[in-house]
């Protein structure tokens, strides 16, 4: 259900503005119209600092996740120095790593060459000689180099050996082989340096690690901004009337709250229309549903609200939906699981509270429908327990044919279901000929089904007079009141094309074929998980270990893959097949109050 | 015995199952690609990401099911078909792969982009969810196809 808005129109002199926004950010009752994104510097400015802090709560948070030192030192300064230290911090972490990698580097290229001082080199360079550099596998060294050229062995190792060579001035030089670099900085000051730049690094780290444990001050800190935005926006979204001075402001409030916000408007003084809210006025939208059908908003939500002058369909798809994940699971044991982690969830993740129930209904969803072909772990109940198939021939026992022609009856189903909803509606809010065709095609569609069934079953036949009846007033139903408004002739002209909307009834139907898909396929691997285990129990000493072990992950990873489908393909068929034949529309924007975040 | 069915036969239940599986591995890979590239923006998609990225590995898994039906019907007929019974297997077969293989790549497609979106910032997830499962209703449908020729 949609929750009735109250649409107030407040007029205030200029000045008011933002002392009135500000009490009515503390009321936080009122949707002010406004923008959702920056409209000059200032809100710019706000916005890009919320940016930046959700940057550095990211980081901070992977910070949190890889820290192995659980101890904690609350930050007692304001959320922007947070945020200040915290970005500087990342900055120099940056900065050391790139210095670090770089002295590494440098460090392997000069270990070959030992320590030695800057100075002796100068001082060799100094009297006029060149130095050359190589580095030779020990076995290719030739030690009568030694004798033949003014030759330096500066380390030495079992496989190589790095050595000088010096260009005498005047001489001519033809040592063999390939030059090395010789390192401008020696290798134990690379080290030296080296371990201060991984000693600040670590000092960084660990600094960065203790602010990691107050992610919190920035979250309030990013929330005060929030609202600041919140609010200036509101306040930038008045109409300027008379050369700036006066401010009128629109907003929407729930109309079942109307009395608290009006007494408190009496209190400020100020010169304010009220009037309910009109869906050419585009009020917000607030769902207001029982505690079943309001575990399934979010759902609904991932689609989009419906816009005010419409039916909210999340108290009619939310039954459909719990049974079309269970028939898309098809399994009791998983079934079974799922309620399991709904109830005993909520003890380990009270946050969670409202998903965890949504997977109790999942799963208790899974279980209902399961019980007709009767899956438990990939086995079927008529076989691990045949006495509870004794005395019935319905439960446990339908096979695949039955599966794939029940998916196809129960999409029939939803489908002439959303076709009345439609027409109840229509009725309601537009006048009795608007419902005239729904209920028309509800009955073609129920018609078509029978006529079809009754050529496998013979029970079903109709008799004539049934049938032509269901069938003329059905077809003059579409016909006469696709378009109830206008000239009989383009009356007629729209009911005629409208019939082709019958291949669109027929696609709708073939898409509930993924019900009977996604459970039988989900069963089969069931099975398989299962005939694998049993063959790995045969081995010797350890095979029913191993078995377990199958079984165990076996089964996790088909739950995992069922449940990802069984989520998504209902979600289809909800906002496709059964959204398009209850005439849904959509596009409404959620509500919004201006308020303090917390 | 005559053999030749039986091989028809065989050559429709590899085909059910090999391209769809294949087209499951390029799918999964695709949709993977992109979000180990996205996770470099935004890491904080994973999750979201990564159920996008193992839609397109359903396909495989039809394959297999109608695989394991329809050796379970030609070893309870002890291999003894008909030509029109397998060469409706063959027809299933061929139907299955194809469909499955390029159903799953086009799949992969539309989840790949909605994770380079998700990364740039736009809230995607729920649309790129319901548009992706468009193109595996004809996998699921050559699926019954393979369910409804099966030999008995």
């Amino acid at each position: 259900m949609i929750t009735k808005m109250t649409k107030y129109s407040f007029v205030l002199l200029n000045e008011q503005t933002p002392d009135f926004l500000n009490k009515l950010q503390d009321l936080g009752m009122v949707d002010i119209n406004r923008q959702e994104k920056a409209v000059d510097q200032h809100s710019k400015d706000l916005s890009d600092k919320l940016f930046q802090i959700n940057q550095v709560v990211n980081k901070l948070s992977i910070v949190a996740k890889e820290k192995k030192d659980e101890r904690t030192e609350p930050y007692q300064d304001h959320g922007a120095s947070l945020l200040k230290e915290a970005e500087e911090l990342f900055s120099t972490r940056e900065s050391l790593k790139t210095i670090i990698h770089s002295l590494s580097e440098q460090l392997k290229a000069a270990e070959p060459w030992g320590p030695f001082t800057l100075q002796d080199v100068e001082k060799i360079q100094d009297m006029g000689f060149i130095i050359h550099a190589y580095i030779q596998p020990a076995r290719r060294f030739n030690p009568e180099w030694e004798k033949q050229y003014p030759l330096f062995v500066v380390e030495k190792t079992e496989k190589q050996i790095s050595f000088l060579v010096l260009e005498v001035p005047g001489e001519s030089y033809d040592f063999p082989g390939n030059e090395a670099v010789f390192p401008t900085i020696p290798c134990n000051v690379l080290q030296e340096e080296l371990r201060e730049k991984e000693a600040e690094l670590q000092v960084c780290t660990d600094r960065l690690e203790i602010l990691s444990a107050n992610i919190g001050v920035l979250t309030s800190y990013a929330n005060e901004l929030s609202s600041k935005l919140d609010l200036y926006l509101a306040g930038a979204s008045a109409d300027k009337q008379v050369e700036g001075r006066i401010d009128l402001l629109t907003g929407f409030a729930p109309t079942d709250r109307a009395t608290e916000l009006e007494s408190f408007l009496e209190k400020e003084s100020l010169y304010y229309l009220s009037a309910p809210a009109e869906s050419s006025d585009d009020p917000p939208i607030k769902l207001k549903n029982s505690w079943f059908s309001s575990l399934f908003e979010p759902i609904g939500k991932m689609y989009m609200l419906p816009v005010y002058d419409e039916l909210d369909l999340t108290p009619y798809f939310a039954p459909f939906y719990m049974l079309f994940f269970g028939f898309c699971l098809g399994d009791m044991g998983y079934g079974l699981l799922l309620v399991l982690i709904g109830l005993l969830g909520r003890f380990f993740l009270p946050k969670m509270k409202g998903y965890l129930n949504l997977v109790f209904f999942l799963g208790l969803g899974s279980i209902i429908i399961a019980t007709l072909p009767g899956g438990f772990f990939g086995m079927k109940v008529s076989e691990i327990a045949p006495s509870l198939v004794k005395n019935q021939n319905f439960l446990f026992q339908f096979n695949d044919m039955n599966m794939f022609w029940f998916a196809i009856l129960f999409g029939l189903f939803q489908i002439v279901f959303a076709r009345l909803l439609t027409a109840v509606n229509s009725i309601i809010r537009k006048g009795w000929q608007h419902g005239m065709a729904p209920i028309g095609w509800a009955i073609l569609i129920v018609w078509a089904t029978i006529a079809y069934a009754s050529t496998m079953v013979e029970d079903l036949n109709m008799s004539k007079p049934v049938s032509t009846t269901m069938l003329v007033v059905s077809i003059s139903l579409i016909v006469l009141f696709s378009k109830p408004e206008g000239p009989v002739h383009k009356r007629l002209g729209k009911g005629l094309w409208s019939m082709y909307d019958i291949t669109g009834v027929f696609g709708d139907m073939l898409s509930y074929i993924r019900l009977f898909g996604l459970g039988t396929s989900g069963g089969i691997l069931g099975l398989v998980v299962n005939t694998l285990a049993l063959s790995l129990a045969g081995v010797p000493y350890v095979g029913w270990l191993l078995a377990l072990v199958l079984l165990l992950f076996g089964h996790a990873l088909v739950l995992g893959l069922s449940a990802l489908g069984a989520f998504v393909h209902p979600m289809r068929l909800t906002f496709v097949e059964f959204f398009k034949n209850a005439d849904f529309t959509g596009g409404g924007r959620e509500y919004k109050p201006l308020k303090i975040k917390e | 015995m005559n053999t030749l069915p039986l091989i028809l036969a065989y050559i429709g239940i590899a085909l059910m199952l090999i391209p769809a599986g294949v087209g499951s591995a390029i799918g999964t890979v695709l949709a993977g690609n992109a979000t180990v590239s996205a996770m470099k923006k935004n890491p904080n998609i994973f999750g979201s990401a990564m159920i996008l990225s193992a839609l397109a590995s359903t396909q495989g898994l039809y394959g297999f099911a109608a695989f394991f039906l329809n050796l379970g019907a030609i070893n309870s007929l002890d291999g003894v078909l008909t030509m029109s019974q397998s060469l409706a297997v063959l027809a299933a077969g061929l139907a299955m792969g194809v469909v499955g293989l390029i159903s799953a790549i086009k799949q992969a497609q539309i989840a790949a982009n909605g994770v380079v979106e998700m990364s740039n910032g736009h809230n995607v997830f729920g649309n790129t969810l319901v548009l992706a499962v468009f193109p595996e209703l004809y996998a699921i449908l050559a699926f019954a196809s393979c369910f409804l020729a099966m030999p008995s």
